[in-house]
Order: C-alpha cells, then structure tokens, then sequence
C-alpha cells in the first residue's frame, strides 16, 4: 500500500526539516573569541579585595560566552561574566560603603542605589571600549549573628549579539 | 428613563423652594478651602472650584476619563479607566447618567457621564493599586446649596464644602507624594448626588522581567529594535505586562528576553543587553516587578522540540515498513514519554530549577525594596489540553502522541510547583496561571491562547537554515510556537495577574501585594520530632518544622519513609534530589513494595552528597525525597512533584552542613599556628557526628589542599596545592577521620592547609615550617 504510506511519510519528512530548522541558526564563533572579554573581567581590580571579614565561599566563577538556540525561540548569545559569592558579618552599609569606594576606584561609574542610597549597579568602558556592568546584590539577610551574603558581579556583552 | 423622571421632577419642585437661598448664598460667595497639605502624605486640592479641570494636579499629569459605554439608567459598580484597563469603584453601585439625558446641569461645559447616588448620600470611590491622584467633580441633586465632603483613605479631608446644584460642580481633587497610594476617598453629603468628570494619575513604577512567556513571543508586532538585526527579545506590544502597565496608568519598564534563562537576569548578557536585574529602575524605586522564568533553564522546548521529533521520525519510519513489521516489532517507539530514563533526565533538569530560580527571586528582592517594592512570579500553563478528544485534534496528532502531550502537562506541573517552592523560600509572590488557562490549551474547547506550531513572530534570528556556512533560508518563521498569543498574554496572564492584586490583603503603600515573608534556614537541633507530612509521604525524624520544605535533614541522616496511594504488590523506588547529587540532581535511595493497602514504608539514608547550601548555613538548599511507583489506577507513575500530583508521596527539607567542630590534636586550630618539621607527616583528625561514612566520601574531590600564607595573616583561602596522604585513610565508616598529610621537605614559612567537604564547607589551619 505505497499510496497509503506516502502521505504521513511526506508529512513526517516534511515536519521533521521544519523542526530540525530549529536547532540548525547561525552560531557564529565570536561571541568572545580567545575568552578576551572574560578575562578582561577577571583581571578586574573591583575582585581583587573584600571587605574586612568578608569570605568567599568559592573561587571566582568564570561564564564564558555562549551560543544558545532556544526551541521555538530566537537564537543568539548570552555575554561572558564573572561572578564573587561572598559572606560578611558586617552590616550591609559597610559592605556597600566598601565597594562605592573600591568599584570607583577600579573606574566603575555608579547607576540604580539600594535602600542604603549606595550604588548596588555600576558600569564602564574598559580601554578596548567594551562596555561592562557590575552589580552587587544581597542575597542573603543576616540573621542570628550569622554573615548575609552578597554576589558580586560583572558581566560584558558578547562580541557577536546575535 | 424612570432616572430621568425622578431627577428632573426633583428639579423642578426644588427650584421654586430655594431661588432665594440660591441668590443668596452666591451673593455671600461660597468660601472654599485654599489648595493646603493635609496631614500625612496625601493632599487636597479643590481651587480650580467649578472651573474644567487642570491638566495637572499636584506634580502629576492627569489623565482625563473618556466616554463610558455602559448602558445608560443602569446601576454601575464603577468605570474604566482611560486606558482601557482596570476599574475605578463605587460603593454602592451608582446609576449611570449623562448632563443632558438624566442629570440636567454640571459646569465648566461638560456634558459627559455622570453617576448619581440615587437616594443616598454617600458614595465611595475604589481606586486601583497605584494611584498617586484623583480628581472628580461632584454636584447635589436639588437646585440648592449643600455641603459636600471628601475623605482619602488616610483621613485628609477637603472638609464640608458648599456646592450649588445648579450648574455648579464641584472640582475635587487628592494627590500623593508618592511614597503611598491613594486608595479609596469617600464622599458624603448633605443629600443626594451625582459625580462625574474623573481623571486620574499613577507614579507607579512598574519593571516587567523575565523571559518569552513575560516578552510576548507568540503575541506580535514587537517593540522596534526587539526584531533584529541584533537584538531579537522579542518585547511585544501584546505582552501582559503592557495590559497591565494600562490597568495602572503606567508605562512598564520592558526588559523581558525571549530566550532568557535565570543568568540572563542576574548575570549575563542576552542579545547584547545587559543582566536585568541591572537595568535602570530594578532597584528600591520599583513598585511592582512581574516576570516568569525557569523554563529555560529546564530545557522545556527543547525537550519538546525532541518528543515532536522522535514522533515525526517514528511516523515516517514506521509508514515506510508497514504495519506488519511494525507489528513484528521493528517499528519505532512515536512517544518519548514511554522512556523511563527520558523521562528521569527531563525531570531531574526540573528539579534542578530550583537553586536558580531561589537565587534570582532572592537576587531580586536584595535588589528592590524590602517594603515597597512587589515581586510578582507568574508559572507556566499546560500547553495542551486535557480532555482525550482535544488532544488527538490534527495539529497535535501529527506532531506528538497523547502519551507525550500529558507527560508535558505533568512536567508543567512540576516546574510550576518547583518554581512555587522557590518563591515561597525566597519570598516572592507567586501566581499560578494554570487555572487561568483551563480549556485555552493548544486546541482547546474553549478556544486556544497558545500557539501551536506557529508561523507568527518572524524569523527570530539572522539566519534560520546555514548549510556549509552559507545562509540558504534566511527567514524561516517558526518562533513563537507553544507560547501564549494575544489572548494568552491578557485573559490569561494580566488578568491573573491583576486578580491576584486586587486580592491581597497585606500590600504595599502603593496597593500592590507585600512580599511574603522570606523563610529563614531552621537552626539545628530540636526536640521536637513530628513527621513531615506531604502528600501521602511521612518522613521522621526531623529535627524542626512541620510544614513542607521547613524541615531539616543532614547529609547521612537516616529516616523512615512511609506513603501511600500505590497499587498493592507493586515496586516503588525511593530517591532523593538535591543539588549536590551529580548532573542528574537526583540518587536512588531504597525501594520498597507496596502493601495490600497501597502504602510502602522503608528506611532510606541522605546522601552525604545532598548538599548545597552556603558556608554560612543562612541558605540552605532543599532534599526532595520521592517515592515513585504505580498508581491505583493501574496508571504507570513514574514522577512525583513537590506541588502535588496524585499520587502524590513527596517531601522536602533543608539539609545541614556536617558539624565540623574542629581540628583535634595535634593539629591547632585557627588563630594558632602551628609549628612543624617539613617533610612530616602530620596526623589531620577530625569528627562529623553523625556521617557514618569514610574518609573519601566526606572530602570535596581534590580536597585537602594547601597554600603559601603569610604567617601574621593567613586570610581564608578556599584553594591551593593538592596535597598527598601518606595512606588512604578509609577505615571502616564512622564519624571520625584521620587524613595523613605528607608534607614536603622544600617547604618553608607559613603554609595554610585547606579541607573542603563534600557540604561545601572549608575549614583551614596553619602550619610555620621554618
């Protein structure tokens, strides 16, 4: 029975390109060739010191850029990051206090403030003019003479966006 | 026309009664209140008197009422605002009329709508969440003079003021200065009477997150620059979010990503935009932030775009061969769900959306205002339907089997209870779509608001189709697909959404609903043991808490499970996930046979992996223990989700760092240091009560380590050098440990020795080689 088989086997065939179209967009290789951007963030001086008491809870998380190809949705890059997860039993405006003054030191501009009315987002043109974007965000309230803890944060956009 | 009777026969007996009064009264001139700041934060202005309204009223641009369309003579329970969206309220409802058909005279040449009192005297208006300011104009029913009086929430009052019903109105009107909303304002008088000519002003500022379902993927036109060439977000004109932006006189701050996964909100780039939670006004400005994410961390699309694939493959192949070798077996499988290990790998990428969505919640509430900002997460809808008919409609036979449809119902189901769990430990509101949606799944009985495979939002991307690196189909427009459209976005989301608002109770100054309060971790150590309860799963000991999640467990902890809802005789495995637990997230841990009564009960042990809180122990990550089996009904089950599916044998609770309690002799502990020979081997003991285990399997892979320090100030380093044992280590399992360092005869000055363990904790001592 050819003919009775033929139309589900064109109709199948025929779905099947139409969802293999969906895994199959551009992915260019540049979204961070040779990871510049992310060691660029690495490198930056805003990691280099915490504030007094403060302990990160691991080394430094390193994101490279990648391509991701969502079904159904549109294909592109996610930027390169890095990220600082750190506990301090200090009070938050001592925390944030000690990044307004450390981020400005590394050539971080201040953007959205917190409750404390310290900058909690800062950007920067690194010398390559390459935009960056730094945030510092408390996770975890303090509670019972424990350490809250903050994510430091910084993140560039991908060379190729899309 | 009974209303028109009734007001003009009113008219015409009372103008003969108080012509004089009238004259009178307007040649003492009517004294009204100077525009003054009332106590608290809320102020009356009242000087434009019987002149057209300002275009502003305090700071605020005010934005007048348009015509109102419902029906004329009837008794309405308020009106829509001039976007088009939300309500203004009247307690009681009031009749609807217009100066010239039904209401005689107003002022200011107005001749709009007007709502009277009837026989009443009082009235109160019921104003959205986020009003910063109201104004309306109010006249009595007599030609005479009466006093009228206006009330905000708060008490600011414009006190008594004299309004002459002959074309008169009277301008009323109250501002904020923003830190609070005004709510409610009610009126009263010395008679009847009618209000009308309304506008009103929000300072709300409303920040929509979140990734495809909060963008609008399946709803086009998009928001220029969001469609490429670089940027495809895909921010639709027809998001919920825009709905509602209209239901608050707002212009939400639209920075929600087709595509975006958790990282892109805290963290990374999407599309060369920025993290969202570092977008301009995600911070204590905020009044309301809205967003769904998770499921892409969970991999849902493409785990569907699988199952449609597996079906369209198993179809072709399965026509090609015949039904006879079919038959024979030699066919393929057209269902993905009938994969228990598909299956488990989908479930367990779930599972795993926890942390990243209690991180992010909890990364957005540090972000915003702890009482003035309301973060607002919205789950996602089955995607198809429920009913045995709908699901075999053509559009979905063609491209997955029934099977696979209410597998992904299910997994709906567990990622929104995933997603619930996470809200709730971070204290996020949390609002669940699914019954908004009911009957609306993709061919629906009561009409889709989602699509199916669907040819509506564009390309999506630059190049669709490349073979060898050329683009050969540049436009291939199938994004949007399984995604809400118009109607999705606003009759299922927004209105959702607005319904779950407008039924707080605890909200915030603005009127938008205060954020839960956000769990802490449980200390350790109770005297209090009652089982948790969750479904039909009990689970004992625990040291504290009786509510789902509020438990404690530990790493090695031995319980007792008991459930029930099983078919007598059949197998039910036991497992827990955490994420400490590998790639999968998840370990079997026992199994058991169902009794003649369906119920199982068996002992299983914690991982001593089951990790995955912080140090501090103030986050602590949450163990989901499951039982999965075979139902009753004879139905295969083979998921079980912290929300509830039936039969449900669920539990969850935070599980402890191991209590480390320091070095033994002769290794000193922190701030000392201690003094050795390099080249020795040195004796590192500790204790983890309660771990049973051996030594490897409570060390962090390549843990211990060490590291050159300074001697005056070692710091607290968290890597180093990996270091040799001079023997394994592993005895028999206990609690105790011993680790023979071997140290290196090269070594001088101050070294720092560092042990991780498996619970991520790091305990440090120093050693002076010389």
């Amino acid at each position: 029975m050819p003919g009775r088989a033929s139309l589900p086997v064109l109709l199948g065939l025929a779905l099947l390109c139409l969802t293999a179209c969906l895994r199959t967009g551009s992915q260019s290789d540049a979204g961070d060739p040779g990871n510049r951007r992310l060691d660029q963030l690495s490198r930056d001086r805003v990691f280099a010191s915490l504030p007094e008491g403060a302990v990160a809870t691991g080394p430094l998380a390193k994101i490279p850029a990648r391509y991701r190809t969502p079904a159904f949705q549109p294909a592109g890059w996610d930027g390169p990051a890095v990220s600082l997860t750190f506990t301090s039993p200090q009070p938050p405006v001592s925390v944030f206090s000690f990044f307004q003054a450390n981020a400005a030191a590394a050539g971080w501009n201040p953007a959205n403030r917190n409750a404390l009315g310290y900058p909690q987002t800062w950007t920067k043109t690194y010398p390559d003019g390459v935009r960056g974007d730094l945030s510092l965000i408390q996770t975890v309230r303090a509670h019972d003479g424990e350490s809250a803890t903050y994510v430091l944060n910084a993140s560039s956009p991908p060379a190729v966006s899309s | 026309m009974v209303a028109v009777r009734r007001r003009q026969m009113t008219r015409r007996l009372s103008i003969m009664i108080i012509v004089g009064m009238l004259s009178l009264a307007l040649g003492a001139g009517v004294a009204r209140p100077a525009p003054a700041r009332a106590a608290g934060t809320i102020t009356f202005d009242g000087s434009p008197g019987t002149g057209a309204p300002p275009p502003t009223l305090g700071s605020y641009n005010m934005k007048p009422f348009g015509s109102d369309p419902q029906p004329l003579g009837t008794d309405v329970p308020g009106v829509t605002l001039p976007s088009g969206h939300g309500t203004v309220g009247f307690t009681p409802a009031l009749e609807h009329l217009q100066v010239g058909n039904g209401w005689n005279t107003w002022s200011n040449g107005y001749t709009g709508d007007v709502y009277y009192t009837g026989g009443g005297s009082s009235m109160t208006f019921t104003l959205p969440a986020g009003t910063s300011a109201f104004y309306f104009y109010a006249e009595p029913n007599p030609y005479a003079t009466f006093e009228i009086t206006a009330t905000a929430q708060d008490g600011t009052t414009s006190g008594p003021i004299p309004v002459n019903g002959f074309a008169s109105a009277q301008y009323f009107g109250f501002y904020t200065d923003g830190s609070v909303a005004l709510k409610s304002i009610e009126v009263d008088s010395q008679t009847s009477f009618a209000v009308g000519e309304f506008g009103i002003a929000s300072s709300v500022s409303y920040v929509a997150l979140g990734d495809s379902y909060s963008s609008g993927e399946g709803a086009p036109p998009f928001f220029s620059g969001t469609d490429g060439p670089t940027d495809f977000c895909h921010r639709s004109l027809n998001a919920y979010s825009q709905v509602l932006g209209q239901a608050y006189n707002v212009t939400p701050k639209f920075y929600a990503c087709s595509g975006a996964v958790t990282a892109n909100i805290t963290s990374q780039y999407r599309f060369g935009e920025p993290p969202q939670i570092t977008e301009p006004g995600v911070d204590t400005t905020a009044s309301l932030v809205t967003m769904s994410i998770g499921g892409n961390d969970a991999g849902f699309a493409d785990v569907l775009t699988s199952c449609i694939e597996q079906k369209l493959k198993a179809d072709a192949v399965n026509a090609a061969i015949g039904p006879v070798a079919v038959w024979l077996g030699l066919g393929l499988d057209p269902s993905c769900a009938n994969s228990q290990s598909f299956v488990d790998a989908a479930n367990a990428r779930i599972d795993n959306v926890f942390g990243p969505a209690e991180s992010t919640y909890q990364a957005l509430r540090g972000a915003t205002s702890p009482t003035d900002t309301s973060i607002i997460v919205a789950d996602y809808p089955h995607l198809f339907p429920d009913s045995a008919s709908e699901q075999s409609c053509l559009a979905l036979s063609l491209i997955l089997t029934t099977a696979d449809e209410q597998y992904f119902n299910q997994a709906a189901d567990r990622l929104d209870g995933v997603l619930q769990s996470a809200a709730s430990q971070a204290g996020a509101n949390f609002v669940d779509i699914r019954s908004a949606f009911s009957g609306h799944a993709i061919c629906g009985n009561g009409g889709a608001w989602l699509n199916g495979i669907s040819f509506a939002s564009g390309s999506g991307q630059p190049c669709t189709l490349t073979v060898l690196g050329h683009c050969i189909w540049s436009g291939a427009p199938i994004v949007g697909s399984f995604h809400p459209n118009a109607s999705g976005q606003s009759e299922g989301y927004a209105a959702a959404i607005q319904a779950y608002i407008s039924a707080a109770a605890d909200q915030t100054p603005e009127g938008f609903p205060l954020n839960p309060g956000q769990r802490t971790a449980p200390s350790r150590h109770s005297s209090t043991v009652p089982p948790i309860a969750v479904g039909a799963l009990d689970v004992q000991p625990v040291t504290q808490g009786t509510a789902d999640c509020a438990g404690t467990f530990q790493a090695g902890q031995t319980l007792t499970v008991a459930g029930g809802g099983f078919a007598p005789g059949t197998a039910v495995s036991l497992y827990v996930t955490s994420p400490g637990l590998g790639a999968t997230g998840e370990q079997q841990v026992g199994s058991a046979t169902a009794d003649p009564s369906g119920n199982v009960s068996a002992t299983i042990r914690i991982p001593l992996a089951a990790t995955g809180f912080t140090p501090s122990g103030a986050s602590a990550g949450l163990a989901f223990i499951d039982a999965i089996g075979t139902g009753t009904g004879g139905t295969h089950v083979d998921d079980v989700a912290p929300a509830g599916l039936a039969p449900h044998t669920s539990s969850c609770g935070t599980v402890e760092p191991y209590p480390f309690t320091g070095f033994f002799p002769p290794v000193a502990n922190p701030p000392a240091v201690n003094s050795e020979n390099a080249g020795r081997t040195i004796p590192v003991k500790f204790s983890l009560a309660g771990s049973g285990a051996v030594l490897s399997q409570v060390l962090a892979p390549g843990y211990p380590q060490s590291a050159p320090v300074s001697c005056a100030s070692p710091g607290q380093l968290t890597s180093g050098d990996p270091t040799t044992a001079t023997s394994p280590g592993d005895g028999s399992p206990g609690d105790d440990y011993n680790y023979l360092w071997k140290t290196d005869k090269s070594w001088t000055g101050c070294r720092e020795l560092i042990v991780k363990l498996v619970d991520g904790t790091y305990h440090r001592a120093v050693f002076d080689f010389g």
